[in-house]
């Protein structure tokens, strides 16, 4: 197994021989993927390339069909949410995965409520929703609103106030297209705001677009079909290159790194 | 699901009223008062401690199970089997009884029966991912031929009389049937709110799939649902044999109907995450006033029955309608 250079030597994820399968299609065929502290990792790829399939394994929505996870060197089993929880991997869903019905504490709390004794503690939820918010500098008004009814930068600042800062302390972020139907001047936000985890965090980030990714990554990794067809420093990568990858046109360096 | 505190606004007193007008608990409370009132000034009955006691009693039965659905409406399911569910628990009680077996025992075999009927629902719809509607269609039938089966058609009666203690024994007047329905709207209301399984409910009823995605158990969610109005009803069934003195396979007739409608008066609906305990309180109790208000005024029997009707036909029909806009 070859691995690129980094300046950290143990990554803190590593999936190896990664397989998922839905009835006939192959979502995810033998996928190795490294993802070490205080980087950014960009996933790219075409729709149905894998990418939500890969992080959801991750995160614990599915499990893999084959293959190791391998989280600070040890081998771990992620069957479920919580057990992604508790290692600290974090993940904001491409669809933000929000209760448009319930209000804003509810979707913050969501899986991961203080409790007493199974009893919930809303004042303490309540003042932690409204600590994350305001540093968050949103515009919601109040937590009692219904999130369906909040603008989409609204909601978003929700998702991501979930996915990064309440309930346990994350140690990996994944974000599946946080940028997908945000205005320039948001993604911008957002794009920023990944900078600025990364200084704690490992990121994994999954985009369409290859100016944010080229923006903030350090590594890049490409799907196509289930596979990972290429990895490269971003130093290394150039655009051409990467939307040839993406498109699956083979490339006879793919091997080497 | 609760008032909270405001981020930036000001909670002003305009704005609490407007806020509480908003909600359907209070709506239903100030419809509820206005025709009392209009029944107080119109028949000189209305308010007689004997005409409030019959009220109260009658809609306890309705209340207890109303709740039951109520739950399973938040969580996103439906269920149809609730009155069929009073029918065979209170057979196996009453049958149990009239065979010797202690009252205790009788009792929790007769709640056990009713929680079975719960968890089959809930089984069928978890694990075989069918139509709730479809499902408890089925155990509607199912449990209701049981209990004809059971009993060929008739009344089992000479029940023991310490049995029949549970649903005549008043305090200060007030059956305990009534009491005991008091207590579990509190309860209930506040487990409902507070208590993190029970709660759960609603992000399993507002989405199930993301409520897998945040880790919730919504399968165990959904079950544990069906079996707590299983047993919801069974509780109702009881008080129901203690109060009559009698099992019978033809109680709640149509209670699953005067349920659903009371529960989606008070707001709950049919696409799940949606409901509060008191405003199917204030359901039950506005359903419960209407009909005592025709008997009050002597209405014929059959005109009751169309109104009735009417009202249940409005109240689905609109939840159904909020369920194609949502
Ligand atoms: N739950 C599922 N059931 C069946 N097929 C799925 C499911 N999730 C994803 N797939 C399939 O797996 C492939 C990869 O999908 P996905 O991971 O969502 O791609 P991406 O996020 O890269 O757009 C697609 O062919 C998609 O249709
Ligand atoms: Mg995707």
């Amino acid at each position: 197994m070859q691995s690129i250079e980094s300046n950290n030597h143990q990554p803190l994820l590593s999936i190896r021989g990664g397989c998922k399968y839905f009835g006939g299609i192959t979502a995810l065929d033998n996928v190795d993927i490294d993802v070490y502290n205080h980087e950014i990792l960009a996933l790219l790829g075409d729709n149905g390339a894998g990418k939500s399939t890969l992080i959801k394994a991750v995160s614990g929505a599915h499990t893999l069909d084959e293959g190791d996870i391998f989280f600070d060197g040890k081998k771990v089993s992620i069957n479920r949410p919580e057990d992604a929880y508790k290692l600290g991997i974090k993940t904001v869903y491409q669809d933000m995965a929000l209760f448009g019905i319930l209000d804003v504490t509810s979707n913050l709390f969501a899986g991961a409520e203080y409790t007493h004794w199974g009893f919930l503690q809303k004042k303490k939820m309540n003042q932690e929703a409204f600590g994350v918010l305001s540093n968050l500098k949103t515009t919601i008004k109040t937590l009692h609103q219904e999130v369906r009814s909040l603008s989409g930068g609204q909601q978003h600042a929700v998702a991501i106030a979930r996915g990064v800062y309440i309930g346990y302390d994350p140690r990996l972020i994944i974000m599946d297209e946080p940028t997908a139907g945000l205005g320039v001047k948001q993604s911008r936000e957002v794009l920023r705001l990944l900078k600025e985890l990364k200084r704690e965090f490992a990121i994994i980030f999954i985009t369409h677009n290859l100016d944010y990714a080229f923006d903030t990554a350090d590594r890049i990794a490409v799907l196509c079909g289930g596979r990972v067809v290429g990895k490269r420093l971003i130093q290394e990568a150039n655009q051409t290159e990467i939307v040839k990858l993406m498109m699956g046109v083979e490339d006879k360096n793919n091997q080497k790194i | 699901m609760e008032t909270v505190s405001t981020l930036a606004d000001q909670a002003t007193v305009g704005k609490i009223i407007k806020n509480g007008l908003s909600k359907r608990p209070v709506q239903l409370m100030l419809l509820t008062l206005l025709i009392s009132g209009i029944l107080t000034m119109l028949t000189p009955n209305f308010l007689a401690q004997s005409n409030l006691k019959s009220v109260a009693m009658g809609m306890t039965y309705d209340l207890i199970v109303a709740l039951g659905m109520t739950y399973v409406l938040i969580i996103g399911g439906l269920d149809l089997s609730v009155g069929s569910n009073i029918a065979i628990t209170s057979v196996v009680t009453t049958l149990l009884l009239k065979n010797g077996v202690a009252i205790p025992i009788a009792i929790l075999a007769g709640l056990a029966t009713s929680m079975i009927v719960g968890g089959i629902n809930g089984f069928f719809i978890t694990k075989c991912k069918m139509n709730p509607f479809i499902v408890t269609l089925g155990t509607m039938s199912l449990a209701r031929g049981a209990a004809m089966t059971l009993t060929s058609g008739y009344f089992v009666t000479s029940l023991p009389k310490g049995f029949l203690i549970l649903g005549r024994g008043e305090i200060s007047g007030i059956p305990f049937p009534v009491i005991f329905a008091i207590i579990l709207v509190i309860v209930f209301s506040i487990l409902l709110n507070r208590f993190a399984p029970l709660n759960r409910g609603f992000y399993v009823g507002a989405h199930p799939n993301n409520a897998e995605l945040v880790g919730i158990n919504v399968g165990r969610t959904i079950f544990t649902g069906f079996v707590i109005c299983g047993l919801f009803s069974g509780i109702a069934a009881i008080f129901m044999c203690s109060r009559l003195a009698m099992g019978y396979a033809q109680f709640g007739l149509e209670m699953e109907l005067r349920a659903l409608a009371a529960a989606v008066i008070g707001g709950a609906g049919f696409s799940g995450g949606r409901g509060s305990v008191w405003g199917t309180f204030f359901g039950v109790l506005l359903l419960a006033i209407i009909n005592n208000g025709f008997i009050l005024m002597d209405a014929s029997i059959y005109w009751q029955k169309v109104v009735n009707g009417t009202i249940l036909i409005v109240a689905i029909a609109t939840a159904v309608r909020n369920l194609n806009n949502d």
